[in-house]
């Protein structure tokens, strides 16, 4: 495979939306009572740090340079609990056992064992909560998985204080959808002033975007009697997801230079041909060597490269599964259109984006349209543009990457408005034709699982309409039954009508193989 | 962690709970007379709770020595039960057993519901193969045991060779029945093993009978002559020509009248009949062993080994009945070893099993959180407490201090497992507290010798000592109660 990059983050929670919570009082058990998972808006960072001591002030301050954050929260006595096992009563019930005993069969021996009773009672009594001051620490290594990676997890709690620590027990809430592959989220141990315990476990990564909880540590008495629990922020988001890269565009440009190779020579630095020597030409161009051996001049022409407008249409009208739980067309389709848009718009390439959400006897309609540009808002857009239309949330970006978000969706419907020209036609519903919501000269990304007719028709309507179309179909027809064959071979043969008398290209990606795989697949294909 | 250790945390703490518990039985034992009985009743309550907890069934290996402990210390710890019920006759010995035991299974086996399920198969398993192995050691009994057989085939015997004419016909019944058993033991081998029953061509083959291939004209003729040479006439006859012609006599004697040639035959007989019964047998045993064959045998291989240990005491007393030693020993008949055993092992087993399901469903409605070792603990103090008075001041006051740290360490250990689910903390964080309780029981053993020493001579009127001790813990339990607030 060729540079798949992954682009994955982890995130920590947004300090300003960060407070420091207590647990309430956990009389009864004084058991670690261990957080279940917390929703956390999120700044990237690998590591979170959470410090709790006992000097009663608290308030949470922030720490930190741009690639970490270090989330220093002081907590007081509100802010943990305490709690007892009374383990004393057992000590006293236990006394007054043996006396009833030792009375009822006239023994002295365990009359006198009461006394060990009430002197366990008392010891257990008389213990009473560490205060204790630690600090926890969440190292999350490799910060940027890709699916099927194995992301090791160390989780540090450090004895800050002066005395030493003789139980402490800690558990972290690792995501609820990723499987704990090696060693535990749990530990325990004695901790001495200035060491620390570390639990460490792996998480196999997969697609999608995790959430860590909250860390708990639990410091127990000598006697295990006491109890005092220490919840410790630290919701954490893990991003994981495989880029797509180099997806080759068709010949159609525009004007300005851009990345798309075209057949003509001229400015660039692939040799194109030689061509008779015109006036004005640059003396270094002019091809010396044959000059010399033939005395004629010509002049050497590089291939050019030019600009290029894509808008990718995304087909938006089925809403189908190959299984149950599996993503439906819509997310694979909105998946697919992300991945490659963002891979052209950081190439600088202008991206415009479009949803079917109907098709007519002699019309497509679209129900929501990204005029092209280019840039990171651009794929914010366009991220908008599909929660908004289709529902479908590729959820692989920082909610607070230029606190932008929740502005270009505003953009997209905008842009959906503004992109129309005065001289359209409008259909029902509030509806804009395929046709023409797509630039004149722009290539076109055509993102359907190709499930009926309809689609290939759309395929003829956009080559008719002289775009290069290039088709990125999701394959939806991998059941075993007999329907799920039939349908297999429609589409395989919608496939091949559109790569044979349309004119377009198919990357034709099965969801069970990253889509670089069928892009790249694909590629080598239209190079022969 | 290794493979063989199953995840579960505080172990450190329930193995100092067990060590504990078994250092209280066996001071408790030792100093009420139970001597070496004792130790053997306290070694097989530890067998038993690393038996229930060995019954693992992703480890086939370690299911078989699992079922094979719970049926080794189920024995055992019947058999001390029973021998010091016996001896001594003291309840507080099998307190002290079922506390120990309590404690064992808490300690090396948890509570769980796939606890007792495993238990509940493993019993359910080894006493099937203990039953139809009792069922067939009464049948062996009244089969062979009463002689009822052996003088069947004897009377028989003697009856086919008694004249020449009779042992004749008999040798020939007697050789058809062996080729329809011959035919029989072949097709069980080809349905056992398909194609592998022999060539059909062969001596073997040629034994082979059906009844269809019995003509129906031989079989008359067998029955005339089987009347005819019962008749007096006839023996009378056969006996004067047979006599008149010495050399043909002998060899009618030597052939038929031995009866050499019939018990020949009839080996066949019995050993064909053997082999046409694999298939039944194979039959049952798929029938028993169900889809997981591996795993049924291994749940009930402590019946196995209980049925071998009978048989084999069984077999030894034969011997001994053999030369003679049993009247010198008093050594029983085999039947009379094989079956009490194996209705003991039964039973110890049915035993164990309700008292495995009792501590369940007692922890479970009252002591949920010290799982085992509240009720381990508890039998630990009134078993303590029914032969104190056969015991030494210190000692009673040490088995009470040392159910008090069963129960502690119990709870400290269940509270890890519950806490970390599987993840086991250092030693060093279990023996902080292991060691604190410890120093502080010892302290309070100490403190009760002392009270002990300066008030035991004091002697008040019994009905004053009770009313002045209830006051004192109504005292002792409002101030702790008020210490607390």
């Amino acid at each position: 495979m060729s540079d798949t990059r992954p682009e994955t983050a982890t995130d920590d929670r947004d300090p300003s939306e960060t407070a420091v919570e207590a647990d309430g009082p956990d009389a009864e058990s004084g058991s670690a009572d261990w957080p279940g998972g917390a929703d956390a808006d999120a700044d990237p960072a690998t590591d979170t740090d959470t410090v709790a001591a006992a000097d009663g002030e608290a308030g949470p301050s922030v720490t930190g340079d741009g690639s970490g954050v270090t989330l220093a929260a002081t907590t007081g006595a509100e802010a943990t609990a305490t709690g007892v096992e009374n383990r004393w009563v057992a000590g006293v019930v236990f006394a007054l056992a043996a006396v009833a005993l030792g009375v009822f069969l006239s023994n002295t021996g365990l009359f006198l064992a009461s006394i060990v009773g009430l002197v366990y009672a008392a010891y257990a009594s008389l213990s009473r909560p560490p205060s204790p001051s630690l600090v926890a620490k969440r190292h999350v290594e490799p910060a940027d998985p890709s699916p099927g990676d194995r992301v090791a997890v160390t989780v540090r709690v450090e004895n800050a204080g002066d005395v030493p620590l003789a139980d402490v027990r800690v558990a972290d809430d690792p995501p609820a959808d990723l499987d704990v592959v090696e060693g535990d989220a749990r530990g325990a141990g004695t901790i001495e002033p200035g060491e620390h315990l570390a639990v460490e476990y792996e998480l196999g990564a997969t697609r999608g975007r995790h959430e860590f909880g909250d860390v708990t540590a639990v410091a127990r008495s000598a006697a295990g009697e006491a109890v005092r629990r220490t919840g410790f922020e630290a919701g954490q988001s893990l991003v994981c997801h495989a880029t797509v890269d180099s997806l080759p565009l068709a010949a159609q440009t525009g004007i300005g230079a851009g990345r798309v190779e075209t057949d003509s020579g001229g400015e660039g630095v692939e040799f194109y041909a030689t061509r008779e020597y015109a006036p004005g030409d640059s003396a270094s161009r002019v091809d010396w060597n044959r000059y010399a051996s033939t005395g004629e001049l010509t002049t050497v022409t590089y291939r050019e490269s030019k600009a290029a407008t894509v808008v990718f249409v995304v087909d938006g009208r089925i809403d189908r599964r190959a299984a149950p739980g599996d993503p439906d067309a819509r997310d694979l389709c909105g998946y697919a259109a992300v991945r490659l848009a963002d891979d052209l718009l950081d190439q600088g390439t202008q991206v415009g984006a479009s949803v079917i959400s109907a098709a007519g006897a002699d019309f497509f309609g679209t129900d929501g349209t990204l005029a092209p540009a280019t840039g990171t808002e651009q794929s914010l857009r366009l991220r908008a543009l599909l929660r908004t239309k289709l529902g479908v949330t590729v959820d692989d970006l920082d909610t607070t990457v230029g606190r932008s978000f929740a502005a270009a969706t505003g953009d997209a419907d905008a842009a959906g408005r503004s992109g129309r020209s005065a001289g359209s036609r409008g259909l029902p519903g509030g509806r804009r034709r395929l046709t023409d919501e797509v630039p004149a000269g722009a290539q076109v990304v055509f993102v359907s699982p190709l499930l009926d007719d309809d689609a290939v028709r759309a395929v003829e309507r956009l080559v008719a309409h002289e775009h290069a179309t290039t088709v990125v179909s999701p394959d939806l027809t991998g059941g075993e039954s007999a329907g799920a064959a039939v349908e297999r071979l429609r589409r395989a043969a919608r496939v091949r009508s559109v790569t044979g008398a349309r004119r377009a290209r198919v990357v034709d990606w099965s969801p069970d193989e990253p889509l670089q795989v069928a892009v790249d697949r694909a590629g080598a294909r239209w190079e022969r | 962690m290794r493979p063989d250790d199953p995840p579960r945390a505080g172990v450190v703490s329930a193995r100092g709970a067990l060590a504990v518990a078994a250092f209280v039985a066996l001071l408790v034992l030792a100093l009420s007379g139970a001597g070496a009985v004792g130790v053997l009743g306290v070694g097989a309550t530890v067998v038993l709770g690393w038996g229930v907890g060995a019954l693992d069934p992703s480890r086939t290996r370690r299911l078989a020595a699992g079922s094979v402990s719970v049926a080794v210390g189920s024995a055992a710890l019947a058999a001390a039960t029973s021998g010091l019920a016996a001896t001594a006759g003291r309840a507080g010995h099998a307190v002290v057993f079922a506390g120990t035991a309590a404690v064992a299974v808490a300690a090396l086996a948890g509570r769980s519901p796939e606890t007792t399920d495993r238990l509940t198969r493993a019993v359910s398993e080894s006493g099937f193969v203990a039953l139809v192995a009792l069922a067939l050691a009464v049948a062996w009994f009244l089969l062979v045991g009463t002689g009822f057989v052996p003088g069947l085939v004897a009377w028989s015997f003697e009856g086919a060779t008694a004249a020449p004419v009779t042992a004749a016909v008999w040798l020939q019944v007697i050789g058809i029945g062996a080729g329809l058993a011959a035919d029989r033991a072949a097709r069980a081998i080809d349905s056992l093993v398909p194609g592998r029953s022999g060539p059909e061509s062969g001596l073997a083959a040629s034994f082979r009978l059906t009844l269809g291939d019995l003509p129906r004209w031989y079989a008359a003729t067998l029955v005339v002559a089987l009347l005819l040479g019962s008749a007096a006439v006839v023996r009378e006859a056969v006996a004067s020509a047979l006599a008149a012609r010495p050399l043909v006599g002998r060899a009618v004697d030597a052939v038929l009248l031995t009866g050499v040639a019939h018990a020949a035959l009839g080996v066949v007989i019995a050993l064909s009949l053997c082999v046409a019964a694999a298939p039944t047998v194979h039959r049952v045993v798929v029938f028993w062993t169900g889809p997981s064959p591996g795993n049924t045998v291994a749940y009930g291989a402590g019946g196995l080994v209980a049925v071998a240990v009978a048989l084999g005491g069984g077999a030894l007393a034969s011997l001994a009945r053999a030369f003679d030693l049993s009247v010198a020993a008093g050594v029983p008949s085999a039947v009379a070893v094989a079956v009490p055993a194996l209705v003991v092992a039964l039973c110890a087993l049915l035993v164990v099993l309700a008292f495995v399901h009792g501590l369940h469903r007692v922890t479970e409605l009252f002591v949920r959180r010290a799982d085992g070792f509240a009720v381990g603990a508890a039998l630990l103090l009134v078993g303590t407490a029914l032969l104190a008075d056969a015991l030494p001041t210190l000692a009673v006051v040490t088995a009470a201090a040392g159910a008090l740290a069963v129960w502690d360490l119990g709870v400290h250990a269940v509270g890890f497992e519950r806490d970390l689910r599987g993840v086991r903390p250092p030693t060093r964080t279990e023996l902080v507290h292991a060691t604190a309780t410890g120093t502080v029981l010892v302290v309070a053993v100490g403190v009760a010798l002392l009270v002990g020493y300066f008030a035991v001579p004091i002697r008040v009127p019994d009905d004053r000592a009770t009313v002045a001790l209830a006051l004192v813990m109504v005292s002792v339990v409002a101030f702790a109660v008020a210490l607390r607030e």
